[in-house]
């Protein structure tokens, strides 16, 4: 760890050196630098909408309406989302599109539009007329004010409408992101699934780009209190004990700020004990809830019924936890996202046997189960669910790979093999056949060349053997050999967490 | 060190870090906490199916769940799922896994895919109204696996929940309408009974549906599969036959009645089967009667009068017989004596064109023999 901090250390120094030499005004020039690199999450909320001009005519019957938000120049759009409303002219929307956004670029542009999916004989999508001087709403975002211009005028953080079309209520937020440039937060509860009387003890992490220790200026622990920090101190690491809790939920949050940068976990709301909120769920206990499923990939643990008592049995509760963060939390695309992501627990319990009987109650918005056992058998993972003893923490990610990332396998030669779209980690052997992108041609686009493509020959029974290709390494990689993420599997990933982003999810 | 230069610093550089803070748009005061999104509305369709083998697909069942989906963006592209409307238009596309693929853990801790056959597995996509069949096509082989009617299972979800969004437009078949017929009924008199049968109706995707009949039959309209209505008179007829389904859908039809009368007239003779002399002369009335007509009047058409002879020889006796014919009256003036037969012929035509005939005889007889 001393190895990595000196050079960040010596940085600083010079840094220092620097404005102490030149005074207070040229710090305040070098500030700003520092700043630059500070990125803030962007998060527009259409809360409310109504039909408007989109309807489909006496014969095309009602709107199948879609939102599209742009955000600094990056659109995200919900068509495969749609809201499909009858009963209308007004409905609720409730769709979240976020964008992360350089703070120094000070005030970016939001534009808001409003689509009517068409298909077949009602032709194309249609826009709605959502804006007096226009079908869209063009809107003018102060990062650091957090104020609203351009069509509406307002403040963030309050439900602004469109002049003239009134139903369209939308709320802009800015938040500090989960991650800063070389600075990352790992934070965690415990127990993961507190129970009435319980105390909560929180952990907080300051971590470099390369995930180790960082000593930042302040490691601060939010609990259930916006005022104030619980804890608040310098270090490389914090904890606080909560509680002990007799609601049924309790929030918290940790925040590292160091040189200038900020990493900012968000809000997380953890279910206490079971209540109509765990009901409301289907028996399904939110032990990091982050946001909306709509925005967020779902994950959800099962305790092995032969190998626990239950789902509130404390060694699976702590299997869970160490799960979350020696699997995850020991990546950094997952903590860069992990205010896109919501783990829970099952109430039900699942199995996990041999010859891959497993099962597992899914709900149909679970993205991947995941049935902890302690049983000696062979793993295995089929229709979205997937075993695993509590320490394979990197057989999670390889499977979370496959699903809920779409990721195809990279090894020889019994794996499973496709071409996914976009940003496939594994190229067909008729790509060209099919318009799809080749290995050669796609490994310009991770900064590679077409001699870093190899291929593998996957042996089919009975048939023609297929040869694949990748340019993704033959080990250490996260599916090879459950090692790093390389930079085909990095970027499918960042392209889902982007899908969830603009409520795709 | 790192922290007092840090304090140094910042005594150093309080308005810089002052005007920093006030930058600093949102931190965990102004940040909302997580609104719990139980109350989302979303609904899915599950349709599971069960993979025998790659080609061999079934369904095994299909149900609206009140709950979101999961994300498939992810999903690779094993199978293709669409989902089109009843006009066959795309309402979506999108990959799916698929359920025969299974990753096994090897024993040296690595992986293998292996194709499961036996398996079930789900496809899920969001509930949209117009949504009404799903086709699973395998990617790999260009073959459709399956070919899904969804019908039924959302308007069994939204009949339970008729306040759903997705339910008030629900994509919807109208039911087929089968009127039964043609129907063909014997005249029963002044008026007839029918039974009409449209239990042959029936709904595409399963709805209750009812039946509702008009025409010109007296009770002016019916309900239900196998009513039994009154038409007055004979004649041809055409009833109407409207199936209406539990979400308003409907069908109409008809079906040809005929109420026919083919039935002969009866005619009764109304004489004695023996006379003796010489009780003349003497009348008899022959009447008739016919089911659908009120009245139908006997005409005496002709007579014979003979005698039979021991040996059996027939004897004509007509000139010694002495009768009247009117209408469907028969006078006997004189009856040729003892051993004379006199027979009259009576037909009966009614208003349907039919007609019956019959033979009346009257036996001369001794007045011993006339008991």
């Amino acid at each position: 760890m001393g190895g990595l901090k000196r050079i960040p250390r010596i940085a600083q120094l010079n840094r220092m050196r620097r404005v102490l030499a030149f005074g207070v005004l040229l710090m305040a020039a070098a500030l700003p630098r520092a700043a630059s690199a500070q990125e803030v999450t962007v998060r527009v909320t259409i809360e409310h909408s109504q039909w408007f001009n989109c309807d489909d005519g006496p014969f095309g019957g009602p709107p199948d309406i879609y939102f599209a938000v742009t955000i600094d120049g990056n659109r995200l759009e919900t068509r495969d989302n749609q809201i499909s409303v009858n009963i209308g002219p007004g409905f609720t929307v409730n769709q979240e599109f976020s964008q992360r956004v350089d703070i120094s670029r000070g005030t970016i542009p939001i534009v808001i539009e409003q689509w009517d999916a068409d298909s077949g004989a009602t032709g194309s999508d249609d826009q709605c007329q959502i804006s007096a001087t226009g079908n869209e709403l063009d809107l003018l975002l102060d990062l650091t004010a957090c104020t609203v211009s351009g069509e509406v005028s307002g403040v963030c953080d309050v439900t602004l409408e469109s002049p003239s079309f009134e139903s369209l209520e939308f709320s802009i937020r800015v938040e500090e992101p989960a991650s800063a440039p070389g600075l990352n937060v790992r934070c965690i509860h415990d127990p993961i699934w507190p129970q009435p009387g319980d105390t909560v003890r929180i952990t907080a992490d300051s971590l470099d780009g390369n995930l180790g220790q960082r000593l930042a200026d302040r490691v601060e622990i939010w609990v259930d209190n916006q005022t104030n920090p619980s804890v608040n101190a310098p270090g490389f690491n914090s904890a606080f004990t909560a509680g002990p809790y007799t609601g049924e939920k309790l929030t918290y949050g940790c925040r590292i700020v160091d040189d200038g940068l900020v990493a900012w976990t968000g809000w997380r709301t953890v279910a206490v004990g079971t209540s109509p909120l765990t009901e409301d769920y289907g028996g399904r206990i939110p032990i990091l809830y982050t946001g909306p499923r709509s925005s967020r990939l779902d994950m959800v643990f099962y305790a092995d019924r032969d190998s626990y008592t239950s789902s509130n049995d404390p060694q699976f509760l702590t299997d869970v936890r160490n799960a979350i963060v020696n699997s995850y939390y020991t990546e950094d695309v997952f903590l860069v996202n992990q205010d896109r992501m919501n783990y829970w627990l099952a109430e039900d319990t699942g199995r996990a046997d041999t010859g891959c009987e497993i099962e597992a109650p899914r709900k149909s918005w679970e993205d991947a189960g995941i049935i902890l056992h302690t049983d000696n058998l062979r793993d295995c993972a089929k229709n979205g669910v997937f075993s695993s003893e509590p320490n394979s923490f990197r057989t999670i990610l390889h499977e979370t790979g496959h699903r809920p990332f779409g990721l195809a396998d990279e090894y020889c030669c019994d794996g499973g093999y496709f071409q996914t779209n976009p940003f496939p980690d594994l190229y067909s052997p008729v790509a060209p056949i099919f318009s799809l992108v080749t290995c050669a041609e796609d490994a310009v686009n991770v900064g590679r060349t077409e001699a870093d493509c190899r291929s593998f020959v996957e042996d089919v029974p009975w048939w023609f053997d297929n040869t694949w290709f990748t340019s993704d390494p033959a080990s250490d990689d996260l599916m090879v050999d459950r090692g790093r993420r390389r930079a085909l599997d990095n970027r499918r990933i960042f392209w889902l967490f982007d899908v969830c982003r603009g409520s795709g999810c | 060190m790192k922290i007092n230069r840090k304090i140094s610093l910042a005594m150093g550089m309080v308005l810089v870090c002052a005007a920093a803070a006030q930058a600093q748009s949102t931190d965990p005061r102004t940040d909302p906490m997580p609104v719990l999104d139980h109350g989302d509305e979303q609904k899915s369709v599950r349709v599971d199916l069960h993979f025998v083998d790659r080609r061999n697909v079934e369904v095994r069942t299909v149900e609206v769940l009140r709950e979101r989906t999961r994300v498939r963006a992810g999903d690779p592209p094993l199978l293709s799922v669409r989902v089109t409307d009843l006009q066959g238009n795309i309402i979506e596309q999108f990959n799916a896994w698929h359920p025969q693929w299974v990753f096994v853990e090897t024993e040296d801790g690595g992986e293998s895919r292996i194709l499961q056959n036996d398996v079930t597995g789900d496809i899920l996509f969001p509930f949209v109204p117009d949504a009404a069949m799903v086709t699973v096509t395998d990617v790999a082989l260009e073959e459709k696996v399956a070919t899904v009617d969804i019908l039924a299972a959302t308007h069994g979800f939204c009949r339970h929940n008729r306040t759903a969004p997705e339910c008030a437009n629900v994509a919807n078949r109208a039911p087929v309408c089968v009127p039964g017929g043609p129907y063909v009924a014997e005249c029963a008199g002044a008026t007839t009974r029918v039974a009409l049968d449209g239990s042959g109706s029936s709904d595409p995707d399963q709805d209750p549906f009812t039946l509702r009949w008009n025409g010109p039959f007296l009770e002016g309209s019916a309900s239900g599969a196998k009513p039994v209505v009154t038409f007055s008179g004979i004649g041809s007829f055409s009833v109407g036959l409207k199936v209406t389904d539990d979400f308003e859908a409907s069908s109409m039809c008809a079906a040809d009645v005929d109420v026919v009368d083919t039935r002969l007239p009866v005619i009764s003779c109304n004489n004695p089967p023996k006379l003796t002399p010489p009780n003349g002369p003497v009348t008899y009335n022959a009447t008739a009667t016919d089911v659908c007509d009120a009245s139908v009047q006997a005409v005496v058409t002709g007579y014979d009068c003979y005698a039979i002879k021991p040996n059996g020889q027939r004897v004509d006796k007509r000139g010694s017989c002495h009768v009247a014919m009117s209408d469907g009256s028969f006078t006997i003036h004189g009856s040729g004596g003892v051993g004379t037969i006199i027979e009259w012929s009576v037909t009966a035509t009614d208003d349907s064109g039919n007609t019956g005939r019959t033979i009346c005889r009257l036996d001369i007889v001794n007045p011993g023999q006339n008991r």
